[in-house]
């Protein structure tokens, strides 16, 4: 058994080109975060004034200069405390004991119909 | 091999496999996903490619993760789901990739990661968090996961070639 | 290490696990893709002279279930008080009196002639041979300027006291041969029955009901979401165009603009919401005015309402009754009564 075979090399591009194809399409910064919980919509938060929030998911959310953090949680891990602040379309807060994710989206406004 | 050496085998790379399933779960992982882990326990799995049937890597891969879990104390949290999902599917692929002895320990191990990240994050998708975007996660996972499978092939094929034929033969 | 007994029992094996392998993946996509949020289920059809589309979710029932029976509602009451119908209103304008009437068409009459009352006649159900006369009851009647002479004589037989309404007895009398015209107000009716009758199906359903611009809602988005509602720019190139946002979890909005209908002539443009004082377009200097209210029916005529009343103090009466009111004047300087700014807010 090998440890490295000429095939591998194909096995390592696909993996890096994996990485760059998903982390290239680089987020925008916006001022607006959704908050969903089981994948249903529960909250927008708006980035452009600075607050500290309570999401009853059980998560406190803070936001400042125009980023927003969880700064508390009843998870067991608190692992979306420690991923700090995002601004970015790109990378969400994930909290997988609370099933809720917080993203920031680029438009605030999608009309559901026009009144005339 | 006899069968009985091929439970003991089993059963010891198992237990390795648990015991790493612990260390590594004390090495913080620096993602946001509960269940991201390193991977360093599917090492066993590799040692295992070299000399056991799918179905028993198929068994060391869950079997690991269930012992590991109890010893860490997180049977019944939707990490432990992922972390199955995850060994299982790649223990499933480094086999395969096995077969076809094209590839060697780092590409299997690579792949292995590869999947087993994305089927972490189609499991948490699908039945935790509910939202696809997660999946914009998956580019760090891999970064991560690819260091450790690198560490993982290296170890496993100096195991191997240490020890391999005293492992494998009756 | 074990060999496999032959290659080819060797290569069926790699076969068999790596199908299932991509199985189990495809599953796993699947299993995600099948639980989706909340879907809304959307259907459009023509109804009282506009097009009809109800947006409707549920957990219990089958939305296409919910949407039919709200369009079978819709349908009823067009075939019943629609302009082109020939129901009981056809049967009281050509008698000039009834007796009788069922609770629903006096429940309409009634609350035409409250909101009239309450604007002091700036919303008139009986406005129908004014706007024959400007040819806009019909999109395919030709419009035209009436000259004086026409106007006064159709003034003669309009303005809602020429109603003579007894609730008691059933009673509905029209003097001077003046005619009643509901198409003002059973177009939001339609919608607030509509929305009734989902409700009584599942009462946990959400989604909302658009009538040509005239929104009815019938629960909060994903169960508590607002919708977002773009109040249409007047002088915009297209209905895309949008100036404002209200943002409703329950209620009604309804807008009068002078886009709707109108004809240029002369380079004035004639509108179609006429001034019962006057029997001309109304120039009040609003070009567009909303209004949220609790049902579709207030909003509706109320809008209407408002559009005529313009930026006079009258207008400031309207939140009494339920109505709050954003008016788009001539130069796009937009006002808004106390209390709307409330619907703004996310």
């Amino acid at each position: 058994m090998k440890f490295f075979t000429r095939n591998d090399i194909l096995i390592v591009i696909a993996a890096f080109a994996i990485v760059i194809l998903f982390v290239f399409p680089r987020g925008k910064a916006s001022s607006f975060a959704e908050v969903y919980h089981d994948g249903r919509l529960v909250r927008t938060i708006d980035l452009s004034s600075d607050s500290e929030i309570f999401l009853d998911v059980g998560m406190v959310v803070k936001v400042q200069d125009g980023r927003i953090s969880v700064i508390d949680s009843d998870c067991p891990e608190k692992l979306c405390v420690s991923q700090g602040a995002i601004s970015m379309t790109n990378i969400p807060i994930v909290c997988v004991p609370n099933r809720t994710l917080i993203k920031i989206v680029s438009s605030q406004f999608e009309v559901d119909a026009i009144t005339q | 091999m006899i069968e009985a050496k091929r439970v003991t085998t089993l059963s010891m790379l198992m237990a390795i496999g648990a015991v790493l399933y612990l260390l590594e779960s004390l090495i913080p992982f620096p993602l946001p996903i509960p269940g991201g882990r390193w991977g360093f326990s599917n090492l066993v799995l590799m040692i295992a490619l070299a000399g056991l049937p799918f179905g028993d890597i198929l068994t060391l891969s869950i079997g690991k993760s269930i012992i590991g879990s109890l010893l860490t104390g997180r049977l019944a949290t939707p990490g432990f789901l992922m972390g199955v999902a995850g060994t299982a599917s790649a223990a499933a692929t480094m086999w395969l990739l096995n077969k076809t002895r094209k590839f060697g320990l780092l590409g299997i191990s690579i792949a292995g990661a590869a999947v087993s990240n994305f089927s972490q994050l189609m499991v948490a998708s699908s039945l935790i968090v509910k939202s696809i975007e997660i999946i914009f996660l998956y580019p760090y996972m891999l970064i991560l996961g690819s260091i450790s499978a690198s560490i993982n092939a290296y170890v496993a094929f100096e195991v191997i070639r240490r020890m391999g034929d005293s492992l494998w033969q009756d | 290490m074990p060999k496999g007994n032959s290659s080819s029992l060797l290569r069926n094996r790699v076969f068999l696990y790596g199908l299932l392998f991509v199985s189990a993946i495809v599953l796993l996509t699947i299993v995600f893709f099948r639980q989706k949020p909340l879907e809304y289920y959307d259907k459009t059809e023509y109804h009282l002279g506009t097009y009809v589309t109800i947006r409707v979710s549920s957990s219990t029932m089958s939305p296409v279930t919910l949407a039919e029976a709200a369009f079978t509602e819709i349908k009823r009451i067009d075939d019943k008080f629609g302009s082109r119908s020939n129901g009981v209103i056809a049967e009281l304008n050509r008698t000039g009196e009834l007796h009788d009437i069922d609770k629903e068409t006096s429940f309409l009459i009634r609350s035409a002639l409250e909101i009239a009352r309450n604007t002091s006649g700036a919303f008139d159900p009986t406005l129908y041979s004014l706007t024959r006369l400007w040819g806009f009851d019909d999109e395919s009647s030709k419009k035209r300027i009436p000259n004086d002479k026409e106007i006064e004589d159709a003034l003669g037989s309009t303005g809602f006291s020429r109603i003579t309404y007894d609730e008691e007895l059933g009673y509905v009398s029209l003097v001077d041969g003046a005619m009643i015209d509901l198409g003002g107000i059973a177009k939001g009716y339609a919608v607030d029955m509509a929305i009734a009758k989902i409700k009584s199906l599942d009462p946990d359903a959400t989604g909302f009901i658009d009538a040509g611009g005239d929104i009815g809602v019938i629960g909060p988005k994903y169960g508590n979401r607002p919708w977002i509602v773009g109040v249409r720019n007047p002088r915009g190139e297209s209905v895309q165009d949008v100036i404002e946002y209200i943002y409703l979890y329950d209620g009604a909005v309804a807008t009068s603009g002078d886009y709707e209908r109108f004809f240029v002539e002369d380079s004035v443009r004639y509108h179609h919401i006429l001034d019962p004082e006057t029997g001309f377009p109304s120039r009040s200097g609003v070009i567009s005015a909303t209004v949220i209210g609790k049902s579709t029916m207030l909003a509706d005529a109320y809008a209407t309402a408002a559009f005529v009343i313009g930026m006079e103090p009258g207008v400031t009466f309207l939140p009494r009754f339920g109505a709050l009111v954003l008016l788009v004047m001539e130069d796009m300087s937009i006002f808004r009564s106390p209390g709307f700014e409330v619907y703004q807010e996310r």
